[in-house]
């Protein structure tokens, strides 16, 4: 397979509480390479499969053609209720326009350096300036857009619900995404 | 095994930043309905620097005839993330479906070339880009001082870096056959954790499930029975981060490093406590009388699944997982196999 695979350890500690909360892991533990991908971010990955391959089941509906295995895939995979994929599809596409909202703002940002930095003769050394604060504070908006469309979707699921649902969603999203090494992946 | 996604974190100059590549193949075996999706993703400090591209197809292999590829499908951004997705009928007769998704992140950069007669000695590396991200830095190269390129007439040449990656999903309609039942074999002490146990589960009712994944869902049945009030650590618990998930076929280590091939049996799965000194601390009580059973520990069940080729992952076995501290020992126990030291 592609995806990195180590060996786990389950264990009971409540030292591990300390990971779970972001501070400094142990040697062990990044040896491990246990770091896992932030949460705004996975949920992020899910809310924009979820709006797009609503889209694709919306346009499966309009050709005529069986589209109840996407409407309710996250409810099989996921184990959900009716109600709460309902929620889980609702609350996606609910808080996309917003990311979109945000997304286009950085995308003018960040249009505007490479237009002026590609394709131009510049002086010895001369590089692109660090990101400018306002994209940060885009990126920082982004993240907080996401918690809240969390936030929202466990009110609507109840905390055991979501519970659970959190913990598969970790295991979905270690399966089915991959992040590049910084250091190791050029060529 | 676990897979793990692992956070980018840029060395130098760039915090925070992160760049993944996510794929996902949904396949309906009784309709004969497939659906995709794939990403190439990255955060605003990271699309400021880079470009991002995705391209996927599918390969389908149906039984006695040819194979074919479908839904090939691309997208490139420079200020945004980039991704496809595709839906396709590929039929219900029997077949195999691979999903291939290629993932790239791109540096723009331009070389300049300030003498036309010459050869690679006559570039001028313009790094502005940063490559050092991509573990690469600028370099510059002059064959002459006196030219001091870039500037008229040198001509900008692009020159591009990437970093790349490709995930493949594969989903079958074949007969999928689930494990009838499962034991435990002890293996080994973490060498990290001296008080967490290495067990293997060895599956029953085969044929092979080589390949294939174990996952587990865990249930807390009692809870920290050693935790006390003024107690100086927490309750004790297994997070969800912990849930674990193997490939069956292979014992990987604590190290990630492979132990070896062991057929239709996976592992190893890490039983037990991972502070020492929290472990003296209640054998201490315990000693002194404080705990009328005398041990304490924590009891989970454990719901093992495993996944069904080309439909829904599926439990095949519900056993126990079982962890205690009494005064002088520490037990690990995974379905009716425990460790003692």
């Amino acid at each position: 397979m592609c995806y990195l695979e180590l060996s786990t350890f389950r264990l009971a500690s409540s030292v591990l509480l300390i990971v779970v909360l972001g501070l400094p892991a142990r040697p062990q533990e990044a040896a491990l390479n246990r770091e896992q991908v932030p949460r705004h971010i996975a949920y992020g990955i899910l809310f924009h499969e979820v709006v797009v391959l609503d889209r694709e089941a919306n346009e499966l509906q309009r050709q005529g053609r069986p589209a109840a295995y996407l409407l309710t895939r996250y409810q099989e995979r996921f184990d959900l209720s009716p109600t709460d994929s309902a929620s889980l599809r609702n609350v996606a596409a609910m808080c996309m326009p917003k990311l979109s909202a945000l997304d286009q703002a950085a995308a003018s940002i960040i249009s505007a350096v490479k237009s002026e930095y590609r394709g131009k003769a510049r002086g010895p050394g001369s590089q692109v300036p660090a990101p400018p604060p306002e994209l940060l504070r885009l990126e920082a908006s982004r993240k907080e857009t996401v918690e809240s469309c969390v936030s929202e979707l466990e009110a609507l699921m109840g905390r055991g619900a979501f519970a659970a649902f959190e913990a598969r969603l970790k295991q979905h999203i270690a399966h089915h995404a991959r992040i590049v090494p910084a250091e190791k992946s050029a060529r | 095994m676990r897979a793990l996604l692992v956070t980018l974190i840029a060395s130098g100059c760039l915090r925070g930043q992160n760049i993944y590549f996510y794929s996902d193949l949904q396949y309906d075996a009784s309709s004969g309905n497939a659906s995709m999706y794939a990403q190439t993703g990255a955060d605003y400090s990271s699309q400021y620097y880079y470009d991002v591209f995705v391209y996927m197809q599918l390969n389908v292999f149906p039984e006695g005839s040819s194979q074919y590829i479908t839904c090939q499908r691309s997208a490139s951004n420079g200020n945004a993330d980039a991704y496809v997705s595709c839906s396709v009928n590929v039929g219900t007769g029997t077949l195999d479906l691979e999903l291939i998704s290629s993932h790239e992140i791109t540096a723009t950069y331009y070389t300049y070339q300030f003498d036309p007669y010459c050869d690679w000695s006559c570039y001028y590396w313009h790094d502005a880009f940063r490559m050092s991200f991509l573990g690469i830095s600028g370099e510059v190269w002059e064959s002459n001082q006196s030219y001091f390129a870039p500037g008229p007439p040198a001509t900008p040449v692009p020159q591009r870096q990437t970093a790349t990656g490709q995930i493949v999903r594969r989903r079958s309609n074949r007969a999928c056959n689930f494990p009838a039942s499962e034991s435990s074999l002890f293996w080994q002490w973490s060498t990290w954790y001296p008080y967490a146990a290495g067990f293997v589960g060895l599956l029953q009712g085969g044929p092979s499930f080589t390949g294939r994944t174990v996952t587990e869902e865990l249930t807390q049945l009692l809870g920290d029975t050693c935790w006390h009030q003024g107690s100086p650590y927490a309750p004790m618990y297994i997070p969800y981060s912990s849930w674990g998930t193997w490939t069956v076929g292979t014992l990987i280590g604590e190290n990630g490093m492979v132990i070896g091939p062991s057929y239709n049996n996976y592992g190893l799965d890490f039983v037990g406590f991972t502070d020492a000194t929290q472990i003296g601390y209640y054998q201490q009580r315990l000693r002194a009388g404080y705990y009328p059973a005398g041990q304490c520990g924590l009891v989970y069940q454990q719901h093992m699944y495993m996944d069904g080729c080309g439909g829904l992952k599926q439990k095949y076995w519900i056993q126990g997982l079982e962890m205690y501290i009494r005064p002088y020992q520490v037990e690990a126990k995974r379905s009716s196999v425990s460790a003692t030291r």
